[in-house]
């Protein structure tokens, strides 16, 4: 019987050969930094885009006894545009802050980022939640490698299948051949950025606050040169007055509500804002209503609809990441202390 | 845990590897270790409704101990009508406990009358439908004495939990699987490969086939309101595709994953959409359920003995009790009641059993008329299947109306980039020439080079790689 068996698995190892390959090739050179990557993730000249929630999260894992962070912006892409330099005037000189962000972001990821910090022994002192309608709507993980939640913060119960999605995408034949060209070449060719396959565009990154500036982009944006007719073509939304659908379900009011009884044993300093969305909908007054309720109508502001922030595409990278200079402005509303300036301050945005 | 899963990637070497090399040296290790790991493998998704799985086997388990202890008819019966009312109260519960409170409600709203009653936050359990009827048939062949009651304990446990099949069948009689658990199971090689064939072609319909299709199918008919009567039509088409490919790929995995661990599961599909009249389809689609409904159903009921009264309303009963089978909703319920609509002439003309051998058997392609009976089948199904697909009979009824109201409409197309219908293809092709075959894969037989063998073993693994949509669950698990 053994003679059979092993005349049976040595012929399917032989049938699996060029996968079992294509397997070492992953992991020797681990294109998205996920098997032996190290902080600094962002290296000059890196091209592939890596899972920014991983990065978050492994950099936090690497870095959060030696600078002991206690004040976190967490939140989806548009989070990362909510410069460090411009939130800590308005927190004590001693907070240690950080970018606990990822793309995609979920309820979920952010809830869990929360749980995790908790969990470590660390503090949160001061916590700025970004959100919108799409973070708040998705109450799992999200899926796709650049979205998928890191193990840690899920106690590596997800580890099989978090490497598993970036191996599937190592194996794509357009990616792998444009990696492998890319690796031979050592150039960024248009089909690579076009197909979205490698980009080699530049960003400046603190490592040690784990914040990414598109320095290059505000560079054209001073010099005009930023909003080409391609780009200006992605500013489009429909004419009207739009709402949201409500998205907070049972799933969702129970992560908001384990959220808030973190924030209350940390005596956290929070706020939760509502991003300004270049398509004018409006968020959910229903949802809305519900996260005043819960964390209190003074910690709670909602940006999204029409209004001045919302109005111009210079107040944007694209149709949905607002600039820093549109995050520098909400921050000076939602930390004004005085709430008849405050609402004056929102008044005059053009806010209902 | 899914067999489309990486967790399953790993999961089925490592159980294969202890199995033989450690566990295969006597019977009993080997059923208890098959009954670790089958319950390992249900627990990966909820540990928690182990439970369910352990009462039923329980149950059906000390009902044919009592069965053998007793002679007497009507203490024998006393006993199987126990354990049925037991084992699909379990079922009912857990099913359809929901859907009749909010009938109940309905039907007195309708009368005026409202009531307040609360329904309750049930989780379906994975595949209870499966494993109640495999236990139930255990119980039912006891009673008629086609099968003699074990006093083997893990044997029977380790039957009804039996991984491959245990969260959607196919659902294996207890007369042809439990007597494979009382013997030995020694490693054959052609059967191994060949069960790692049937896997191969069961991923390739689920991951490629049946997991694409969703991707249309959940667009078509979640914006059915306002696309055109092509794409309705064409959603459709994708769903009788996708629903083939997810629980026929489904069970070939878990057929092909019972030949490697040495077990003869039945089959579950025989190419549904190349049968040349409804009769022979539903021969040919889900056989372990069909097949239990005519023997544990539709013969106790008189099947086609008796009146014509007596025929229909014996039709009418199974294919609704099947449709019923499926879910708590009025959708599948409708499903059956055509089903039954196609079926019942063909009964009545005694032309049921027409078509009972291989469609255009040695010959290449399919007559003229052949190929007319097999399209106006798979129209006739992919009609039903609407319903089954549909959240409500209304959303089915609108469905089917925009088809014809949307008709004016632009006819839809989709990118090139869309592989789907060449993938589509290439199963239909592989289907019809192995259609006389177990599998698509099934070389037994047959003179193909090794080069081609591993290059078709290599194209496969590399278009589930490719195409492979996004790990989806499979549909029939919420059965």
């Amino acid at each position: 019987m053994n003679k059979n068996l092993n005349k049976f698995i040595y012929k399917t190892l032989i049938v699996l050969f060029p996968f079992l390959l294509l397997l070492l090739l992953y992991i020797i050179l681990d294109p998205f930094k996920v098997i032996h990557g190290n902080p600094p993730f962002y290296k000059k000249g890196d091209v592939v885009d890596i899972n920014r929630g991983y990065v978050s999260t492994a950099t936090y894992e690497k870095q959060y006894q030696k600078y002991k962070y206690d004040s976190f912006i967490l939140g989806n892409s548009r989070s990362r545009f909510y410069e460090i330099s411009d939130w800590q005037k308005y927190l004590p000189s001693n907070s240690s802050c950080y970018h606990f962000d990822a793309s995609s972001e979920s309820l979920y990821g952010i809830y869990k980022k929360i749980l995790y910090i908790d969990q470590k022994g660390g503090s949160l002192n001061n916590v700025l939640i970004i959100l919108d309608d799409d973070a708040l709507a998705k109450d799992k993980s999200v899926e796709g490698h650049l979205f998928i939640i890191s193990p840690q913060l899920e106690n590596n119960k997800n580890i099989v299948n978090f490497h598993a999605t970036f191996f599937k995408v190592f194996c794509y034949y357009k990616f792998l051949y444009a990696f492998l060209d890319y690796k031979i070449s050592g150039k960024v060719k248009d089909y690579m950025r076009d197909n979205g396959l490698l980009d080699d565009e530049s960003f400046d990154y603190n490592q040690a606050t784990n914040e990414i500036r598109l320095s290059d982009a505000e560079e054209k944006i001073w010099k005009a040169t930023y909003y080409t007719n391609k780009r200006l073509s992605g500013f489009n939304r429909l004419q009207g007055d739009f709402l949201f659908e409500p998205v907070i379900k049972d799933s969702q009011k129970q992560m908001l509500e384990k959220i808030k009884q973190i924030f209350i044993k940390h005596h956290t300093s929070y706020r939760i804002v509502i991003s300004p969305q270049y398509d004018q909908i409006k968020f959910n007054p229903e949802d809305l209503h519900y996260l005043e309720d819960s964390f209190g109508k003074d910690f709670v502001f909602d940006f999204s609809g029409r209004n001045i922030l919302t109005e111009s595409y210079q107040n944007f990278y694209d149709k949905t990441h607002y600039r820093p200079q549109v995050s520098k402005q909400i921050m000076e509303i939602i930390y004004e202390t005085d709430s008849t300036k405050r609402a004056n301050m929102i008044e005059a945005l053009g806010i209902k | 845990m899914l067999f489309n899963s990486v967790d399953f990637l790993i999961f089925l070497p490592t159980v294969f590897l202890l199995y033989w090399f450690i566990f295969q040296k006597n019977l009993k290790l080997q059923n208890l270790f098959l009954l670790a790991v089958s319950y390992l493998f249900y627990g990966w998704w909820d540990w928690r409704f182990l439970s369910l799985i352990l009462i039923c086997s329980g149950i059906n388990y000390l009902a044919g101990l009592a069965l053998a202890s007793h002679k007497e008819e009507k203490t024998r019966k006393l006993i199987l009508v126990t354990s049925c009312i037991l084992s699909l109260g379990l079922l009912g519960v857990f099913k359809y406990f929901n859907f009749f409170i909010d009938n109940f409600i309905n039907a007195f709203a309708l009368a005026g009358i409202y009531l307040q009653a609360r329904t309750l936050n049930i989780i379906l359990p994975l595949g209870i439908s499966f494993y109640t009827f495999k236990a139930l048939s255990y119980t039912i062949d006891v009673y008629f004495r086609k099968l003699e009651p074990t006093k083997d304990i893990i044997a029977f446990f380790a039957f009804v939990g039996f991984f491959p099949q245990l969260l959607a069948g196919p659902i294996d009689r207890a007369t042809n699987l439990l007597p494979q658990f009382y013997i030995k199971r020694t490693f054959e090689y052609d059967k191994a490969v060949d069960g790692m064939r049937q896997i191969l072609w069961g991923l390739f319909k689920k991951i490629v086939i049946a997991d694409n299709c969703a991707t249309f199918v959940n667009n078509i008919f979640s914006n059915y309101e306002t696309l055109p009567a092509s794409a309705l039509v064409l959603g459709a088409v994708f769903f009788s595709f996708q629903i083939y490919g997810d629980f026929s790929g489904y069970s070939d995995i878990a057929i092909g994953t019972s030949r490697l661990f040495g077990f003869n599961s039945m089959r579950n599909f025989s190419v549904p959409y190349f049968s040349r009249d409804i009769a022979e389809f539903w021969r040919r689609w889900h056989i372990s359920l069909t097949s239990w409904f005519r023997d544990y159903l539709y013969i106790p009921l008189g099947g086609n003995r008796g009146t014509k009264y007596k025929v229909v309303r014996n039709t009418f009963i199974v294919f609704l009790v099947c449709g019923f089978w499926h879910g708590a909703n009025w959708t599948f319920i409708a499903w059956g009641l055509i089903n039954a609509v196609y079926f019942l002439p063909l009964l009545l003309l005694g032309k049921n059993r027409k078509n009972i051998d291989t469609v255009a058997h040695g010959k290449i392609l399919p007559g003229i008329k052949e190929l007319f009976q097999i399209v106006t089948t798979f129209l006739l199904a992919t009609l039903a299947w609407i319903f089954f697909r549909a959240d409500s009979i209304r959303q089915a009824f609108a469905y089917i109306g925009n088809i014809f109201s949307n008709s004016s409409k632009a006819v839809v197309t989709y990118s090139s980039e869309e592989l789907i219908i060449p993938l589509l293809l290439i199963m239909i092709v592989v289907e019809w020439l192995q259609r006389d075959k177990q599998h698509g894969l099934d070389f037994d037989n047959i003179k193909i080079p090794a080069f081609v063998r591993i290059f078709t073993y290599y194209a496969l693994i590399a278009i589930i790689m490719q195409f492979g949509s996004s790990q989806q669950s499979f549909i029939y698990f919420k059965f």
